[in-house]
């Protein structure tokens, strides 16, 4: 059964290579996008944490990369790592502050953490992030400037990383943060140090949507500020949530299934927000029923 | 002097609008648990019902007047849905909930309303600037820290003095033990949300001659009004009277001397806020 | 085989009629399939609405026909998103094959599609964005726009205001890429001709609030201001100029789209007096434009705005185009050289690209927003010549 779901799987990502053209680089975008879910997806299944903040590592993930390969595309050997370093510096910075926090709370904090760092790209250093009307040019790796080869090694690398992230879930560290979501104080009065594991679930949430960022990045060829913005927060965060957020395939599938949305929409209806509006009403009342039901299963693979 | 005279009057003027906004959002979470991320669009809708009510009536008093109670029409509708999402620990459903609300309410107004910018003028009594001496401040902005005054003062006496007031403290305190005490939580609950959302749209129509009607502006005032809220202390009319004040100075003085770093303080005092006081200024409610 | 007389007539009927019917069936060629990328929600809906609306009317009055083909578009929203404008470029490129495309309304939009324009040499017709840098250092054969840059708008109101207004000016401007541009234009000409700045106040873009702004500039007691900001800014600062009592005695001087139709029509009064250069007015007294705002009138029932203008010459430049290559736009190089050919006289003047840089070259006017009669409107105060963009 796994075996055909996985069969299933790499048929569907290879599909638009057969496709070509716009699908092609729809999903090459998705791909990206999917990574940003993920890591949003991941931040909730092990601590039960909701963020509107990341943006900040997403849209800042691209920016470094943005900023370091417009000179030269050979940069990426640099650009790669220290795009993932802010990921996991400007998490845990995000963390330490904030997890104090819990629900609501956290959430706004989250929030405001992010649009300083938009406000600060958009208004307060224009002279390097290029203000309003962001950077363009920026260039994909050396060897996969093509949209069929760039599609192709960020395949590869969202199911790559979705493989850690199953690995991860039944390692011991995702077992420790498992019981972290499903009772916080009894892991605590067990004797661990709960912040510390929050901060390292922050931390690789926080590296993976930078890789996400520095993926757009080169697919579209610019970054702009609205990257950075709490509507790609938000995006993320319904993206997540259509995927339906616990499994590992969650925020590739929310992804996906946002980015057709949107793209069919538009064509039809300049309206479309009433029906995304609609649509995340929906999806809110559907959790909620369904959570009425047993929720402390405990989670397996 | 007179300068920074003027940058105070400026911060408290917009303190008086995003008060009005936040108090309602504060109301609405203490009462319901529920953070109600489609307030910016009340406020928006206040506005473009006021525009409406002014082209047709020609006075911008009776617009005022009225505003209100059509916005609290509308709201019987929405708290009818915003109803399904009430109660603690629902994060995630409720920012999807009222998001999605948020978008549904956006995009009917642009419906109804257009996309241009629309633009209601102030009173003519109020429309010129009061000078003292080599002092001069338009009155219009006075006119709103004057009704923002108002309207805490009421909100709190509405609050310590009457039954109404009564149940919603009981109501956002301990909801069980006043539902076992016999306060009807459920329309208490409706009450206050009819509240917060008059007192959102009529910061909308006072806002209006200060600021423009244009697709956006709900949730330009949302960031804001959450940034109030949650620095002042979620739950609590005053929390959000602190808040308020505030965001509003520091905004004006971040643009008065740094302007392109004014959002970016107001955003960085709201994370220290959080960081050393996880639940706002006056501890608000859980 | 023999035929009989009869026979022959009616074969020669029938060669002659297939023959015929038959050109008319080639006549009736593949529709002209035009790509346009606007905003149709979000904060710009309505620019994109009024230049959508403009070339609506110009294809109407050409009874929607280009070089003998039926024109065909194609819409998509760019919202007010860079990314998103370029997904729906490639989709119109890759997916519907259009021949050529046009739009754009925000300069970020227009950067984040050119490098994508460029390489797959598709032919865009910019009716919009106005950064100067398009046709400059990111120019690109295949780019043309009919609109403005910020440069060529702003820069020849400085010497202006300079010799007519005022001496000593304060400015302020919203803080991003295009206020800033636009200010810089004003400052090289205005200080070229003896006027002095007393202060540069910039606020951020979509600020609720003037009252600083207004403040600084009070302080420094300047003899005018000029200003520029747009949309809701524009609207915001203009009510409250006018509460802080500048509105009467300190002229305000601004780039056009600062007091626009669509903004008069939000603050009334409060715009009244107020200058602004810019490449059109509604009631420049030019035969063409008399009868654009009348027929713009009559289809949708509003005042044409510079942007529905806008729209209308765009329209009238790709049709001209198409017409002069008897509609085979296949080959591109042929379809830019077309387009760098196309001159007309139209609402705002004589329209023609600069071979150089593929910017429109025109007039600019300057206005002031008086009461003419039954309303504000801006009325033509000065034409100040042909103004062609450095590059």
């Amino acid at each position: 059964m796994k075996g055909i779901l996985w069969v299933g799987i790499i048929l569907l990502g290879l599909g638009p290579l057969v496709l070509g053209g716009y699908p092609l680089r729809l999903a090459g975008e998705a791909v990206a996008w999917a990574m940003g879910a993920t890591s949003l997806a991941f931040l909730y299944r092990t601590t039960g944490l909701v963020s509107l903040g990341h943006a900040a590592f997403f849209g800042g993930g691209a920016y470094v990369a943005a900023l370091l390969t417009r000179e030269d595309p050979a940069y990426y050997f640099l650009a790669l790592p220290l795009a993932l370093f802010w990921g996991v510096a400007s998490a845990v910075a995000l963390g330490w502050l904030g997890l104090r926090s819990h629900g609501i709370y956290f959430l706004m904090l989250t929030l405001a953490f992010a649009q300083l760092i938009y406000v600060l790209a958009k208004q307060g250093f224009p002279g390097i992030t290029g203000g309003d009307d962001g950077l363009t040019g920026i260039p994909r790796p050396p060897g996969l400037e093509g949209q069929a080869a760039y599609y192709l090694a960020g395949l590869g690398l969202l199911l790559g990383v979705l493989a850690l992230y199953q690995a991860f879930l039944t390692s011991p560290l995702g077992l420790v943060l498992d019981a972290l979501r499903l009772n916080e104080r009894r892991l605590e009065a067990l004797g661990w140090d709960v912040r510390r594991y929050k901060l390292l679930a922050f931390a690789l949430s926080g590296a993976l949507a930078a890789l996400g960022g520095v993926w757009l990045a080169g697919q579209r060829g610019f970054v702009h500020p609205h990257d950075l913005a709490w509507t790609t927060s938000g995006q993320l965060l319904v993206m997540a949530v259509v995927g339906g957020i616990r499994p590992v395939y969650a925020g590739t599938l929310g992804a996906v299934v946002l980015i057709l949305l949107e793209a069919t929409l538009s064509a039809y209806t300049n309206l479309w927000n009433l029906f995304l509006g609609i649509f995340l009403m929906v999806a809110a009342l559907l959790r909620l029923r369904r959570s009425k039901g047993a929720e402390h299963v405990p989670s397996g693979a | 002097m007179e300068f920074y005279a003027l940058v105070v009057l400026n911060g408290l003027a917009y303190a008086a609008l995003l008060f009005l906004l936040a108090s309602g959002l504060s109301l609405v979470y203490g009462v319901g648990r529920v953070l109600h991320l489609a307030h910016g669009g009340f406020f928006m809708l206040g506005g473009y019902l006021g525009y409406t009510l002014y082209q047709r009536l020609g006075e911008f008093w009776w617009a005022l007047l009225l505003v209100p109670f059509l916005a609290v029409v509308v709201g019987l509708g929405a708290e009818r849905l915003v109803r399904l999402v009430y109660g603690p620990d629902r994060a995630l459903e409720q920012v999807l909930f009222t998001f999605g609300l948020a978008f549904v309410i956006a995009d009917l107004t642009r419906l109804l309303w257009g996309a241009q910018v629309l633009g209601v003028p102030a009173p003519p009594q109020l429309n010129r600037p009061l000078i003292l001496g080599s002092f001069f401040y338009p009155l219009y902005p006075l006119f709103l820290i004057g009704v923002g005054a108002a309207v805490a003062l009421g909100l709190w006496a509405l609050l310590r003095f009457t039954p109404f007031g009564v149940q919603v403290r009981a109501a956002a305190g301990r909801p069980s033990m006043a539902e076992a005490l016999g306060v009807p939580t459920k329309t208490v609950l409706q009450r206050t949300y009819l509240l917060g959302v008059a007192l959102a749209a009529l910061g909308g129509f006072l806002g209006a001659p200060r600021i423009a009607l244009a697709p956006g502006l709900d949730f330009t005032m949302l960031i804001l009004s959450l940034i109030v809220v949650v620095v002042g202390g979620l739950g609590s009319v005053a929390g959000a009277l602190y808040g308020a004040l505030l965001v509003g100075l520091a905004d004006s003085l971040g643009q008065a001397f740094f302007p392109r770093f004014s959002l970016a303080l107001v955003f960085l005092a709201m994370l220290f806020v959080l960081a050393y006081r996880p639940e706002g200024l006056t501890g608000g409610r859980r | 085989m023999r035929y009989t007389r009869r026979q022959l007539v009616q074969r020669g009927l029938a060669l002659g009629m297939g023959l015929a019917l038959g050109n008319r069936v080639r006549a009736q060629r593949e529709a002209l399939r035009i790509g346009v990328v606007l905003p149709y929600s979000g904060v710009y809906a309505q620019l994109g609405e009024d230049i959508t609306n403009g070339m609506l009317l110009y294809f109407e009055e050409v009874k929607n026909q280009a070089g003998g083909r039926p024109i065909q578009l194609i819409r998509e929203d760019e919202t007010a998103d860079p990314a998103v404008a370029l997904r729906k470029v490639t989709k119109l490129v890759e997916q519907d094959r259009v021949d050529l495309l046009t739009g754009l309304v925000s300069t970020a939009s227009a950067y984040a599609v050119r490098d994508y324009v460029h390489n797959t040499r598709n032919v865009l017709v910019v009716s919009n964005a106005g950064g100067n840098a398009l046709t400059r250092d990111r120019k690109s054969p295949y780019i043309f726009r009919t609109s403005f840059t910020s440069w060529q708008v702003s820069f020849p109101l400085g010497r202006w205001v300079a010799e007519r207004v005022a001496k000593r000016v304060a400015i302020v401007a919203a803080d991003y890429a295009f206020g800033r541009e636009s200010v810089a234009a004003f400052k090289e000409s205005f200080l070229a001709a003896g006027g002095q700045v007393v202060d540069e106040v910039y606020t951020p873009l979509g600020s609720t609030d003037y009252s600083a702004a207004i403040t600084r500039l009070v302080r420094v007691r300047p003899q005018a201001v000029y200003g520029f900001l747009a949309g809701s800014d524009a609207v915001i600062f203009l009510k409250q100029y006018a509460q802080f009592g500048l509105k009467g005695s300190v002229p305000l001087t601004t780039t056009g789209f600062t007091v626009e139709e669509d903004v008069i029509q939000a603050v009334g009064r409060d715009a009244e007096g107020a200058y602004s250069s810019l490449h059109w007015a509604v009631r420049l007294a030019v035969p063409e434009n008399l009868r654009f705002v009348q027929a713009y009138q009559r289809r949708f029932n509003r005042v044409p705005s510079v942007y529905s203008m806008q729209g209308y010459d765009t329209a009238r430049v790709i049709v001209e185009a198409v017409n002069a290559l008897k509609g085979e736009v296949a080959n591109k190089e042929k379809l830019v050289e077309a387009l760098e050919g196309v001159r007309f006289r139209g609402p705002r003047g004589l329209f023609e690209f600069d071979p150089k840089t593929h910017q429109v070259v025109q007039n600019i006017y300057v206005r002031q927003v008086r009461d003419v009669g039954g309303g504000l409107a801006n009325a033509v105060v000065a034409d100040l010549g042909r103004v062609r963009d450095p590059g």
